[in-house]
Order: structure tokens, then sequence, then C-alpha cells
């Protein structure tokens, strides 16, 4: 989260100091530019403390935030951004270059350009609208561009809240319900099937941006400690080429994030001042699934998680394949029975932020995970699946798909790491995350180098590569290698 | 790790520790004016009911300026400490994030995905400022204090004070630091400078409180000054603006509230 400001020469030189006027055992303060800078305008008018424990008169509640006075280069923007009353949000605009490699080893080159606008608007004291809305086009080397193939508008959400009391709130219209504690897998992530709107990234934090939300009616209260959140997700069946489904340009989706009814509960109990505990129970339509997750830290460096998640389903392989798809023998290599039955899903793992004796001050993370997931293959199961032919190679195509669309692991063991390190160089942040599936020895790799321009600005470099051969778990993935630069300017 | 060998530690030997303080020869007196010292800086540095006041942190590395961040902070006392939102308001890359702190337990929400990521204390958000020096926390509770004598110190404008030295030693697992050297004005009880070190004995960073101004009913710092220990040509101001009280709800305290969380 780390912004480099880059002011310009004249700002740079005003603020120019030298070095510390301080000791290295810290006797004097710094001299700073701060020094000469108006402190923040302060309630000089409270009367000083006496001797009475009596609350104090305050600043009139809802009274503004003030500004810094006159130093411009230091001057901050509102908190509520935008100039509209009632209006905190945030656009973003983003331009990137991919080039992207297949397993033929072509490349080709696409540009995309896309804006992304998200935030609030209060509609009073007990309600507001939140939104999160993206418009995108790409254009692809050596392709024709259409307007109404290349370009989308997605409302990735727009839902209305009302707070009843200050600890009870009920929300209804198309929501980002997100679950989960793990970084590379979340079990208890109910609503991620079929959620991608537009993906550039393999890391789990830039695909959580790109989701669709479900349309849902939702409330959240407290009793005593514990929260307690309910909803209902209805099933929305709407016809193809519409507005709510799949039209050009603003196709809704309705019909990929509300395939079916679902009704769901989370109870987040307090425990202690370290561990955190969510459990859960869903029903989708009238399968039930129940988990939780699960965390605390040990000393200051190294939080501890894992969530889990039962749910009575078809395997990936039964959900792909169908009752007809594949030879039977096929069928039975991969485990497919036709049958619904409990399937369990689980993320181990934990996220160690290296002490100051390794690193000094320096903000140097490594994050390993652990995923198992019960409706994926086994090792024999996914051998099965790299030596398909003939016909059976379009059904394991249809199980590679399933695995992609569900966004979980197609194999029933995978390893997932995450290095990162802020500030590296200057105020770029690096980070390097990689999956790894053992049954087949294939994984996916990449890296990202952030660098802030000026106060709002970020350039991106990112590569993206896969191992292990064209029928491996991530060796099919028909991009084989991406190389991509992007800029980001965040207003 | 090493947390365990501390908590370890300090289950078995804690208490013979308290004992052995006075046992030792500190007098019971200085132990308690020790305790009450702290009390009354803690009870300045942060006002003891439920509160917000909006902080802006400017970043400067040789001299220049480097990042700034404002964020306003939602505290409401628990148990002798706080629990703290910090609603992040610039830049604007940043807006809308919130880090919220209950006890030992930090997540970071973004706003822009609906998630919330659970990090440990020390990971760093906004500079050289620590979690821990942005989120509202007694010292009370956190450290044992010592009284170990008297000094004159030059504060953070520059005066020179005469000042109690305090020596902290973490008490709590939710401490960010294995100890601090502290100073208190003596006349005003203010607090004046702090040095704060590792596991191993590092000095990891140096604050010095100034510009006291009246908040919410006291003579409160408005401004921090830290200085990192481990590069000297790193500082970070801390500015506290607009005290006020509060009324914040429990529930607010829950990562599951924070996407219905409005600033």
């Amino acid at each position: 989260m780390k912004r480099l400001l880059m002011h310009s020469v004249a700002a740079t030189l005003a603020f120019q100091i030298a070095m510390p006027a301080m000791a290295q055992d810290f006797d004097l303060p710094p001299d700073l530019p701060g020094d000469s800078v108006a402190d923040l305008p302060q309630d000089d008018a409270v009367a000083a403390p006496d001797a009475s424990d009596e609350v104090p008169e305050v600043a009139a509640p809802g009274a503004t935030v003030p500004e810094l006075a006159p130093a411009t280069e230091l001057a901050f923007d509102e908190p509520d951004a935008g100039g509209i009353d009632g209006l905190s949000a945030t656009l973003k605009l983003e331009t990137r270059f991919f080039s992207n490699t297949n397993l033929d080893d072509e490349t080709e080159g696409a540009l995309r350009f896309q804006a992304h606008y998200f935030g609030d608007y209060s509609l009073g004291e007990r309600a507001s609208l939140n939104f999160n809305l993206r418009a995108r086009t790409d254009i692809v080397d050596g392709q024709e561009y259409t307007f109404s193939d290349d370009f989308a508008i997605d409302i990735q959400e727009l839902a209305l809240t009302y707070a009843i009391t200050p600890g009870t709130s009920l929300q209804f219209g198309r929501i980002n319900i997100r679950n989960g504690v793990a970084t590379g897998f979340n079990p208890t992530d109910w609503f991620r099937d079929n959620s991608l709107v537009a993906s550039s990234s393999a890391a789990p934090a830039d695909r959580r941006n790109e989701r669709l939300g479900v349309v849902a009616f939702t409330g959240t209260t407290t009793i005593g400690q514990t929260l307690i959140q309910a909803g209902y997700r209805p099933e929305i069946d709407a016809e193809p080429d519409t507005l709510w489904t799949d039209a050009d340009v603003i196709g809704m989706g309705l019909d990929r994030t509300n395939p079916s009814e679902v009704w769901f509960l989370k109870v987040t109990p307090y425990i202690n001042d370290n561990l955190s505990l969510t459990a859960n129970a869903v029903l989708i339509d009238e399968d039930p699934g129940i988990g939780f997750e699960l965390s605390g830290t040990l000393g200051d460096n190294l939080v501890l998680y894992t969530e889990v998640m039962g749910q009575y389903r078809l395997s990936l392989a039964d959900e792909a394949l169908g009752g007809s798809l594949g030879t039977p023998g096929f069928r039975d290599d991969i485990g497919v029975d036709g049958d619904k039955d409990w399937y369990f899903q689980a993320a181990l793992g934990g996220n160690w932020a290296l002490p100051e004796r390794f690193v000094g001050a320096e903000d140097v993370s490594l994050t390993l995970e652990y995923h198992f997931n019960e409706a994926g293959l086994t090792a024999s199961q996914i051998d099965a699946l790299s030596g398909a032919t003939g016909f059976d190679r379009m059904a394991a195509g249809a199980l590679y798909g399933v695995a992609n669309r569900r966004q979980e692991p197609l194999a029933r063991d995978q390893f997932f790491t995450r290095f990162a390190w802020n500030d590296f160089v200057q105020d770029a942040d690096m980070s390097l995350l990689g999956f790894y599936a053992p049954a087949d020895n294939s994984g996916l790799a990449q890296l990202s180098v952030d660098i802030p321009v000026g106060r709002n600005g970020n350039f991106n470099l990112r590569g993206i590569t896969t191992f292990g051969d064209d029928r491996s778990v991530y060796g099919v993935n028909p991009t084989k290698r991406s190389l991509q630069m992007g800029f980001t300017y965040t207003f | 790790m090493e947390l365990d060998r501390r908590e370890f530690a300090q289950m078995m030997f804690g208490g013979m520790t308290l004992a052995g303080l006075t046992s030792f020869g500190l007098p019971a007196e200085a132990a308690a004016s020790a305790g009450t010292v702290l009390k009354q800086a803690d009870a300045i540095r942060n006002p003891q009911t439920s509160f917000a006041v909006y902080v802006k942190l400017t970043n400067y590395v040789r001299g220049k300026v480097r990042e700034q961040t404002s964020v306003t902070t939602y505290s409401r006392p628990t148990g002798g400490q706080f629990n703290t939102l910090v609603h992040i308001n610039a830049p604007s890359a940043d807006r809308g994030k919130i880090l919220l702190r209950n006890g030992n337990i930090l997540w970071l929400y973004d706003p822009a995905s609906k998630a919330s990521v659970r990090i440990s204390p020390r990971q760093r958000l906004l500079g050289n400022a620590s979690n821990g020096d942005v989120v509202s926390s007694n010292l009370v509770g956190d450290y044992r204090a010592k009284l170990a004598g008297t000094e004159a110190i030059v504060d953070g404008e520059k005066k020179t004070r005469d000042c109690h030295k305090l020596q902290l030693t973490q008490a709590a697992k939710s401490a960010p630091y294995s100890s601090v050297e502290f100073w208190v004005d003596q006349a005003s009880s203010q607090p004046v400078k702090g040095k704060y070190y590792t596991n191993s004995g590092k000095l990891i960073k140096v604050a010095w409180y100034r510009k006291a101004r009246n908040q919410m009913g006291a003579s409160r710092p408005t401004e921090i000054v830290i200085a990192d220990g481990f590069d000297p040509n790193k500082v970070t101001v801390m500015q506290m603006g607009n005290y006020r009280a509060k009324d914040i709800p429990q529930s607010w305290f829950n990562k599951e509230w924070l996407p219905n969380f409005k600033a």
C-alpha cells in the first residue's frame, strides 16, 4: 500500500533538509520540513482538563476533518472524495499491454483499457447505495475490433444497505459476498463459481477484484459478542442474449451468478483476542454444506489459518462429464460414478512476516499453503486424464473447463506460495507466487513488480508462466506465458 | 516461535518477576509510582473513552517527503486497552481500506474486493509507523513499568525538560515491542519521548511527542516524530487532529462487519 510521492523539483527542494540533526543515539529529534508546516487545526477551544473524570465537551458530531493549512504539497484529499455530498468513491483507469504465448509457441499482443468505479453513496442517516462498476475493452492483435463484442460494462455490485440500528443492517441487490481467510484457495467462498469477469492475473488478490457479485438479500446483526449473518440468493432464470444474461456490452450475467437458490448463515463468535473463527452453513438448492475458517497469530510475525468446507455435491469429474460424456473406461479411470456425495475441501497455511533480525526494517513476508480438494482428481486419475485420446479428449477438456469455472484445484492436493517484498527498491513492491500440483509436477508462477508513479499512478510489470507438460494440470493452460505492462491511475 | 519462549517464560516467571521487584529492593512506592506515571501519560496520549481522531502520516527519506497517508481512527476502550478501526482516507489508491485491530487480531479490508486479509503485527502498512503506532493503545497493561530515575532530556521542540524515565518491558503478547524506554514530563505528565526495542535489544524506533494542544478535555500531543532505528534517514511524522467523542458499537470490531462500515 505504499505510494511513492514524486513532487515537482521545486517542491522537493523546498522540503529538502539536511541529514537529520540527530546523533545515532537519538538524543535530539530530527529537523524536519514539517516543523515549518502549519499544524493540523486543533480544538483549542476545549477547556483545559481539570481533576474531574467527566467526559468533556467535544467538537460537534459530523464536523468535517479540516484540511492542512498552507503547505499545498502536504495537503490531503478530503475523506469524502468526489465532490458530491455523501459520495465516497474511487475511480481507477488502467491500460494494460499483454504479450501472450500459447502452447504452440505463437505469440500475440493485446491491449486492454478499463475503468473501475466503486464506492458508496449515502442516502441519508441509515441507507446507502453500494456500487462497483467496470467498463473494459480489449483490442487483440490480428483480430478485427467489434464494439459489441469487445466492449463490456460489468455491474459487479449494486446494492442498497439499510442500517436498522448501528449494529444491525440489511442489504439487497448485487453483492460481492466473499468468505475465507486463506490466500490461494478459499473452500468457504461459496459464490466464486463462474464469477470472474476478466482475468489478467493468477494472483488471488487480483482475481477477487474481477468477480461478479450475486443478487441476494442479507442481514447482519450482533447478539452479545457474536456476529450473525444470514442471507438468501434466489435462482434467476433469464433468457439468453438479454440484459439480464449475456447481451452485448452490458449483459449482467445473472444466469452465471444466480443459477440456483441458496440460503446461508455465518456465525462469528468472540473467542479471545487472538483466535478468529467464522462458522458457516449453506443450502444450495437442496444440497447442504458446512464449514469454518479459523486464524490466529503466533508471536508478532506469524499468522496461521485454516478453512474447511464439506458440501454435498458432485465431484468435478461427475459434474463435467455428466451422464454420457467420455468412454466407459475413461469415466471409470477418472472416478465418475454419477452420484452426489459429501466432499471436503481445505486450505491450511500461514503467513510469516520475516523478523527484524533477518531483514532489518524491510517488509518481507512469505505465505505457504496446502490445498485439499476431495472433489478433485487423485494422481492416478490425473494420469488417466492426461492420457485421454479421441472422444475422451473432449471429455477431458470439459473437466478442465469446470475446474476453471469453479475456481477450485483440479488436483486433489496442491501447494501455494507467495513471497512479497514491499519497498524492495525505493517504494517499489515485488511479489512472486506459485501454484504446484505434485501429482504431475506441474504448476504456475507469477512475478509482479509495482512501481508507484506520483501520488496516484502505478506502473506494473507482470510475468506469468506455467510449467509441466501440455496435458498436465497447469501445463494444459492455453496461455503458456504472459508478459504484461500496465499503468493504473487512481482518482 | 520466539514468542512461545517468551510466553512460556512469562508464564513461568512472570509472577516471580513482579514479586521480585520488591524483594530485590525496589521500593514498593516507586513501583506504584511508575504505574501511576505511565497511566497518567496514557490518559494524555489517548482519551480513555470511545473517540475518533484524524491522523496524517508523512514519511521522509533523507529529508524528502516520500509518502503521505491520512486516516481516521475509531477507538473503543475495552478491558484497559482499545479496539481500533483505521479508515484510510488518502492516498486515493488506498481510499476506503480499513485496518481492524481487536486484541492481537489484525485484519486489512479492501472495499474493492470485499476481502479481509489477516495480517501480523509485524507487517507495516503505513511507512515507518507500525500498526501498533497507528492504532490506539495504552502502555499500561501491555508493559511492566519500572522507574529508572529522573533525567533532563531534549524534547521534540528541542527544549530541555525534567522527566521521569520509565523502563517498560513487554507484559502482553499484543504489545508490539519487547521493551521501551519512556520519558514523561515530571510536572505535566506529558509523554515526551520513547525508545522502542526488539527482542534482541535492537533499537527499532525513537518517538518524540510534541505540540501539545487541548483536545477532548486534555492537553495532548498532536504530533509524533518517529525516527527509524535501523535507518536514521527515515522519519515519519504523525499529526493528530479533530479528536471527538464517538459512540462506537462493539460489532464494528468484527471483520465480518467491515463491508457494512460507513466512515
